[in-house]
């Protein structure tokens, strides 16, 4: 009874066993079937700058490196303008067009790239070619612009397009540098007047854009200083010198000091024709004339020198005595002790 | 147009001078508000002195009897390192005041007689 019980179990294991074995095998071969899921991206960039909008816009004339890359190895990556056929990269993961735009117009560059497993990926750039006017990026220098008589005035400017550049001086043509976005203009002969009108002109066939300058030539700045303003430095310089003789501590000491400045320049100004006298009035075409004349001094120079000399000495007088103050407080007070 | 007339310009100078002399004064906290007011105005007219827009204003009549103006700038730069000159000192006087201020407030009694 035992042994037929066990003989019978030990058959229907069997049985089970085999047929889970079949159950197994015919699941185990479903299992570790591969299944290849063919996969391929693109990025895309154009002027070798990524992360660029797909979409951009230019003047006619204007050429663009396109670029792709993938994300695996690719059979082809064809390159179509709209549906006409450009060019064609193969195995590789990178693909590059350079392509020119003549006219105006929207094109749609398109991107076409495919694997060895037939797994295709699509990009599209879009390009507006529209005539547009140039502007002005950078110019230089700043108007009105003033130079000294004898000396170079340099104009420059940059535009966003190329163009034939022009210059010109109240009209009257200069030179012109052609196909360029910048030029540069010097001038050496300028003389004193003006303001006169510099421009340059770019014109890139569709646009002309100008951009001007008021240049003033006039004789150099250097040292003109109206005998009103002179005066009014004699007198402060007095009353530094009195407040410097009759004031102690930090205000004798400041004002000295500035006494001493103003008559040591003062002293230079009188004999290097600083001080002019200025005069004006209209002239026959209405038109205001102005003109100067230097006032040069030798005796009041020396004058001016030798009140320098004076508040040097004031000066450093006030010092030591503020500097030993500060040292010893105590000297020269009274003990009543 | 940034053009100031010579007159104007001197008595800036005055003004100025004025700042100073109460800045160095005793008037307490009235004294720093000058020295600021020094500081700035030293600091304008050095600037004045060099940009041009000091200027000798000059005005005629014409024969169609309107009034016609031109004007020339002044440019002198030892003028403005004197006004430099100031600002600098101005700027030394108005923190002595400043920090003469600030300890008089945390100890009001320095410099007074104990009876």
């Amino acid at each position: 009874m035992t042994i037929s019980k066990l003989l019978s179990v030990f058959i229907i294991s069997l049985i089970a066993l085999f047929f889970s074995f079949s159950c197994c095998s015919a699941a185990s071969d479903s299992y570790t079937m591969n299944f290849i899921v063919p996969y391929i991206t693109i990025d895309s960039y154009w002027n070798n700058q990524t992360g660029e909008s797909l979409s951009l816009s230019i003047v006619p004339g204007s050429t663009v490196e396109f670029g792709v890359t993938t994300s695996s190895i690719a059979d082809n990556i064809s390159w179509y303008n709209g549906s006409i056929f450009l060019e064609n990269d193969t195995a590789t993961s990178q693909g590059n067009l350079t392509h020119q735009f003549n006219s105006a117009g929207v094109y749609y560059i398109n991107v076409h790239a495919e694997d060895a497993y037939d797994t295709t990926a699509n990009t599209t750039f879009t390009v507006t070619v529209a005539y547009t006017c140039p502007t002005v990026i950078d110019f230089n220098p700043n108007t009105p612009y003033r130079t000294d008589n004898g000396s170079n005035a340099t104009f420059n400017v940059t535009y966003s397009q190329i163009g034939d550049i022009s210059w010109y001086i109240d009209g009257v043509f200069i030179k012109t540098d052609s196909s360029v976005n910048y030029s540069s203009y010097t001038n050496t002969t300028g003389i004193v007047g003006g303001p006169y009108n510099v421009t340059a002109s770019i014109d890139t066939g569709v646009c002309i854009v100008d951009q001007e300058w008021l240049w003033t030539v006039t004789e150099p700045y250097e040292n003109n200083l109206p005998l009103s303003i002179f005066i009014m430095w004699t007198c402060v310089m007095m009353l530094g010198a009195f407040l410097g003789f009759t004031q102690t501590g930090i205000f004798g000491i400041t004002t000295s000091l500035l006494s001493t400045l103003i008559a040591f320049m003062n002293s230079k100004m009188i004999i290097n024709g600083s001080v002019v006298q200025y005069f004006g009035g209209v002239t026959s075409t209405d038109t205001i004339a102005t003109g100067s004349r230097s006032i040069e001094s030798l005796p009041l120079s020396y004058i001016f020198m030798f009140i320098a000399i004076v508040m040097t000495i004031v000066f450093l007088l006030q010092l030591k005595n503020e500097i030993m103050y500060q040292i010893e407080p105590d000297i020269g007070d009274v003990d009543y002790e | 147009m940034n053009e100031i007339p010579i007159s104007l310009f001197i008595f800036m100078v005055l003004f100025l001078l004025a700042c100073i002399a109460i800045s160095i004064s005793k008037l307490q906290l009235f004294n720093i508000v000058a020295g600021v007011a020094g500081i700035i105005l030293s600091y304008t007219l050095s600037k004045i002195s060099i940009n041009g827009f000091l200027v000798q204003q000059f005005g005629g009549i014409t024969s169609a009897d309107t009034i016609i103006t031109d004007s020339v700038s002044i440019y002198y730069s030892p003028q403005s390192y004197i006004f430099l000159l100031l600002v600098i000192l101005t700027l030394i006087i108005t923190i002595f005041n400043i920090l003469s201020e600030i300890k008089y407030n945390l100890e009001p009694d320095i410099g007074d007689f104990e009876l």
